[in-house]
């Protein structure tokens, strides 16, 4: 009974959906992208772009868009050809979509590919950080040819793309404190999601510590004693992209805390006149529940 | 209860291996030649290919392995494989699946399966382990490492009337060496499934064990003075399982998915319990002394977090799109409470409130993104967040004992628990105008709205406006710069609110406090913030490009209070790429990192807090410089028939500085060593095809890190005489070695 309520409710969803975007949605808009293209015709035969095309077509032959898209598939992404292919061969470059620099804005470009890959992770790219910096789809895939094991990036090595704009990150895994990202056991996916997100910073949660709790969930808690900067935002203290602090931490552990914490009576550095409060682990030498206590006598995070 | 969820989440994942199994193997039949066709094993060619070889070290270092498992000198197995069956292009068979496994000979190894029917299903299965080495010469006097009781051993003797760590008469014979490593076991399983009539479903299950050592410091004692405090090594015992479930619906117009993630941590041990190494403290009981009294800590209990979530994106025109988003969720624990204390001996009047804390947060989370292009040339997105973390674990007074060692405080006296609560409100509109060629401005506005419980401050709001240029029309060059300022304002900031707010009302007076009256925490007070971004590449031969950023970023805390004053980043990068020949790659980077804060305090006993002349500041600097340069030749040869012949270079150099100045208006202070890391690589690397199924690799490479921080290097485990650390030599952190890398590559 409830199999098919719920194949009535997919049924009646996909219905309504559907009709919901073609009343007000239409597909790529070629001639608003290249004005050339008014009147232009799909041919729907790849073999006539081979004929000048050639190399390009042989590395993209058995490619995954080759065998989703068959026959049609250059004019998927170029557009309609009748006129490209019609014309004198020294207009042709005005009678198609081309994706290189110069040509379509950084969100016409991907605006074609969103034709069938929007939804799901990329849901967010409208708006987004990357489309807010004129990223685009091909500045990060590849789809004339097979360069990548996975998901047609550019390069194998998927956060070394990411690091190739990111120039600062480069010198931040570098760090004596680190996350295994230069030891290939992390990428930058595990953390962020570079087709836009509802969260902070391209982030693949909705916030910090969502994330950060995706690998760390022993300090999810909810605990008795709660320390509020860790309830609310993890980067309050870390710098998960690496740091010489050890526990990636934001500065020397001591003056960290004590950045927050200036209690009278309390060991507090100049007034002792000595490095023995940060030696070890610091003001954490005492105060190791520093993610939380769930101890009754717990208050202090000492227990 | 735990059991009944964990067989939950068993069966689960039994489902989601069995079942693309049992999908694949109908899936072969549609794709199957009819009547006498080739078949399709004979379209999909399964390769494979199989690396074996070695890694040699010539030196021990922990450190250098930390995330690797290549930690000890002498020879390693180097072993990875890869079996891949993909379609032929003209095939109808859709089918292609792979087996890789990678540093199987290491610590850090990890096999996974892909299967992929295109266009229908997929399916993974990911297996790695990741560990984690901190250092390998600790040392410490406790036995039973591993577990969570530890003890002394019986010839420990503690020097009558002494209190700390100068009295340990056994210290030295007593210490033995231990290393603190954790290794991470994490199984993912994801499966991907096409409906039919735009319906799909995902479902991702991972399971992941985490095991070892941590250090914890744990302390006897809790104020005036009396804390002493040892650094144990205590167990990570750790099991964790996530499932995601999400059905999504979509089409190039449409979309919309919904789903759930569930999330249960499990800890084998709830505490741990150690003896008290110390002799007593004067303000301690009689009791709470070696070799009598034990310590007792909470370790992090199990929980669970279930979301439910929901999204839709939908295109009004080819210009428009607007998304939306909602997720509810509800972080739990149970866990029984523990006692006050361990010791038998201490005074407790009033029992535990509660047997469990069953603490719960229920997260609210909503989205709304409208993008639409007014016209081809002017783009406007709007944004609002909001996020809701409504903490409703229960509250109640828990007259707390201090370290195991004193009588239980009075009721009176006892803390409330602040089960922090806080919503967040941002919303932002950005226009975008663009020109021919790329270039294009930005400019816009953005706005958030804290609301916090039981917090020194209640309410705060910040805005923000933003503003970029990009020029991109020019023929070999583009230039980009961002501007952002942000002004945090706080309607007021109540320094003794949690004071007030963990006690009983009546406890505390309404001027008495904690911390500093002066004092501001950063991430609650009045900021105003500056980021500035610029970014130019230059590309004026095909052969040749290169790019500069320059970032920076200020925090202004304002004048006038304790805690942190300012804090200021500058980020240059200069980054090259130079390609003379098609076979001939030089790429580099040079990136100078540069972080500088400036905070202050006073340093005050009671009756001292308004003496202007016990206040002191701290200057924070860390420079970093980091180098690379990599040169690659590939091909090299072909023209005299050597086939595959690729080699480079590669040279990476980080350096960083750390000064730590403190000074004082009155009182005495003194520097602070600085801190130190230098991170040095040197590599080589050549391949070369032998015959059409074979490749050798070669790699040589010097790595060296060289260290220095005070707060670890030959630190004594007495240095400290109320506090007994764990020690660390200075060359637990520091290697200078060389790693030589060969493989033999066979494909078939």
């Amino acid at each position: 009974m409830h199999t098919r309520n719920f194949g009535i409710f997919l049924v009646v969803a996909s219905a309504l959906l559907s009709y919901c975007g073609s009343t007000y949605a239409k597909d790529v808009d070629w001639e608003a992208l290249n004005p050339n293209l008014a009147g232009a015709t799909f041919v729907e035969d790849s073999t006539k772009c081979a004929t000048c095309h050639k190399a390009y077509v042989q590395t993209y032959t058995g490619t995954k868009h080759d065998r989703a898209l068959g026959d049609g598939g250059c004019e998927s992404c170029h557009g309609p050809m009748s006129k490209h292919l019609a014309a004198p061969r020294k207009e042709r470059l005005e009678t198609t979509i081309s994706f290189g620099e110069g040509g379509l804005a950084p969100h016409e470009k991907a605006s074609i590919c969103l034709q069938c890959h929007k939804g799901s992770e990329r849901t967010y790219w409208q708006g987004g950080a990357h489309e807010a910096s004129d990223v685009t789809c091909n500045s990060c895939h590849y789809v004339m040819e097979r360069r990548s094991d996975t998901s047609l990036t550019i390069k194998e090595d998927a956060s070394g793309m990411c690091l190739t704009c990111h120039l600062e990150k480069q010198g931040q895994v570098l760090k004596s404190s680190h996350m295994p990202v230069r030891e290939g056991k992390m990428d930058c996916s595990d953390c962020h999601n570079p087709h836009g997100s509802y969260g902070p910073k391209l982030l693949a949660s909705a916030t910090v510590n969502e994330t950060c709790y995706q690998c760390h969930e022993e300090k999810r808690g909810p605990f008795l004693w709660e320390h509020a900067p860790v309830r609310e935002d993890c980067s309050n203290c870390h710098e998960p992209h690496g740091s010489n602090n050890p526990g990636m931490l934001t500065n020397k552990g001591s003056f960290l805390c004590l950045s927050c914490h200036q209690y009278g009576g309390h060991p507090n550095l100049p007034r002792y006149n000595r490095v023995s409060s940060t030696v070890g682990q610091g003001c954490v030498n005492c105060h190791n529940r520093i993610h939380g206590s769930n101890h009754p006598s717990g208050s202090k995070l000492t227990r | 209860m735990k059991s009944m969820r964990y067989d939950v989440l068993k069966a689960l994942a039994l489902v989601l291996i069995a079942l693309p199994l049992a999908v694949s193997a109908q899936a072969e039949d549609p794709a199957a030649p009819k009547g006498g066709e080739a078949e399709s094993g004979a379209q999909s060619a399964v390769k494979s290919e199989v690396t074996v070889g070695a890694y040699y070290l010539d030196d021990d270092s922990y450190r250098f392995g930390k995330f690797t498992g290549l930690t000890d000198e002498g020879v390693e197995a180097l072993v990875d494989f890869r079996i891949e069956k993909r379609p032929q292009w003209d095939s109808d068979d859709t089918i292609r699946w792979r087996i890789q496994g990678w540093r199987l000979g290491l610590d850090s190894r990890r096999l996974k399966f892909d299967f992929n029917q295109q266009g229908t299903q997929s399916f993974s299965a990911d297996y790695r382990e990741i560990p984690n080495n901190r250092f390998s010469d600790g040392l410490t006097p406790y036995r039973g490492v591993g577990s969570a009781n530890l003890t002394l051993p019986s010839s420990w003797e503690v020097a009558p009337g002494s209190s700390d760590t100068r009295g340990f008469l056994t210290l030295d014979e007593n210490l033995a060496s231990l290393k603190i490593d954790t290794k991470r076991q994490r199984l993912d399983l994801s499966y991907d499934r096409k409906l039919g009539m735009g319906w799909s479903v995902n479902l991702d299950y991972r399971h992941e064990t985490k095991k070892g050592e941590r250090t914890l410091g744990s302390p006897f004692g809790s104020s005036g003075g009396n804390p002493r405090s040892v650094i144990l090594p205590a167990p990570v015992d750790w099991t964790t399982d996530n499932i995601e479930a999400m059905f999504e619906w979509g089409t190039s117009r449409a979309q919309f998915g919904f789903g759930a993630y569930a999330s249960f941590f499990s800890n084998d041990e709830i505490s741990l319990t150690w003896q008290n190494a110390f002799g007593r403290q004067a303000q301690w009981d009689e009791s709470v002394s070696y070799p009598d009294a034990q310590g007792r800590m909470a370790l992090e209990p199990d929980n669970s977090y279930l979301q439910f979530k929901a999204y839709g994106g939908l295109n009004l025109g080819a210009a428009t799109r607007i998304t939306a988003d909602a997720a509810f969720g509800q972080m739990e624990q149970d866990e029984t409470l523990l006692p006050y204390t361990i010791n038998p001996n201490l005074i407790v009047h009033t029992p535990v409130p509660r047997q469990e804390l069953d603490a719960e947060i229920d997260t609210t989370m909503f989205n709304v993104r409208l993008t639409t292009q007014l016209a081809r040339r002017l783009g406007i997105a709007l944004n609002y967040r909001y996020d809701d973390r409504d903490n409703k674990t229960p509250r109640d007074v828990y007259p707390y004992i201090g370290g195991d060692s004193q009588d239980q405080r009075p009721f009176g006296d006892g803390r409330i628990n602040l089960p922090y609560s806080y919503r967040e409100q941002n919303g932002d509109a950005i226009a975008t105008y663009r020109f021919g060629g790329n270039t294009r401005i930005k400019g816009g506005v953005e706005y958030s709205d804290y609301q916090r419980e039981y917090s020194e401050v209640s309410d705060a709001d910040e805005w923000a406006w933003v503003g970029g240029v990009k020029i991109g029309a020019l023929e070999h060059a583009s230039f980009s710069f961002d501007y952002r300022n942000a002004s945090r304002d706080v309607t007021a900031y109540i320094g003794n609110t949690p004071l007030i707010e963990s006690h009983l009302p009546g406890a505390v007076e309404e001027d008495e406090f904690e911390n500093h009256p002066l004092l501001r925490k950063y991430f609650l007070t009045d900021r105003d913030r500056e980021e500035l971004r610029f970014r130019a590449d230059f590309f004026p031969a095909p052969q040749f490009n290169a790019g500069l950023a320059v970032n920076y970023y200020e925090d202004d805390y304002g004048e006038g209070y304790f805690g942190l004053n300012e804090a200021k980043v500058r980020l240059v990068s200069v980054d090259l790429g130079w390609y003379p020949f098609e076979n001939v790659a030089l790429v580099g980077y040079y990136t100078r990192e540069e972080y500088d804060s400036d905070q202050s305090s006073r340093s005050f006993a009671p009756g001292q807090d308004a003496d202007p002349l016990r206040n002191w500041f701290a200057e924070s600097n860390d420079d970093v410089d980091t180098w690379n340069l990599s040169l690659s030749f590939s091909d090299v040869g072909a023209d005299h028939g050597w086939k595959g012949f690729d080699f480079g270079f590669d040279f990476t150099h980080s350096n960083t500085e750390s000064e730590i100045v403190v000074t004082a208006v009155t009182l005495a202070t003194k520097p602070l060593p600085d801190l130190r890391a230098k991170l040095r690589s040197v590599s080589a690397w050549a391949t070369i095809d032998v015959g059409t199924r074979s490749s050798i690799r070669l790699a040589l490479e010097n790595s060296k890190l060289d260290s220095a921080d005070f707060s670890l290097d030959n630190v004594a485990p007495d240095t400290l005489a109320n506090v007994l650390v764990m020690a660390v030599s200075e060359s637990a952190a520091n290697y200078n070695l060389i790693l030589v890398t060969g493989s033999f590559t066979y494909r078939f």
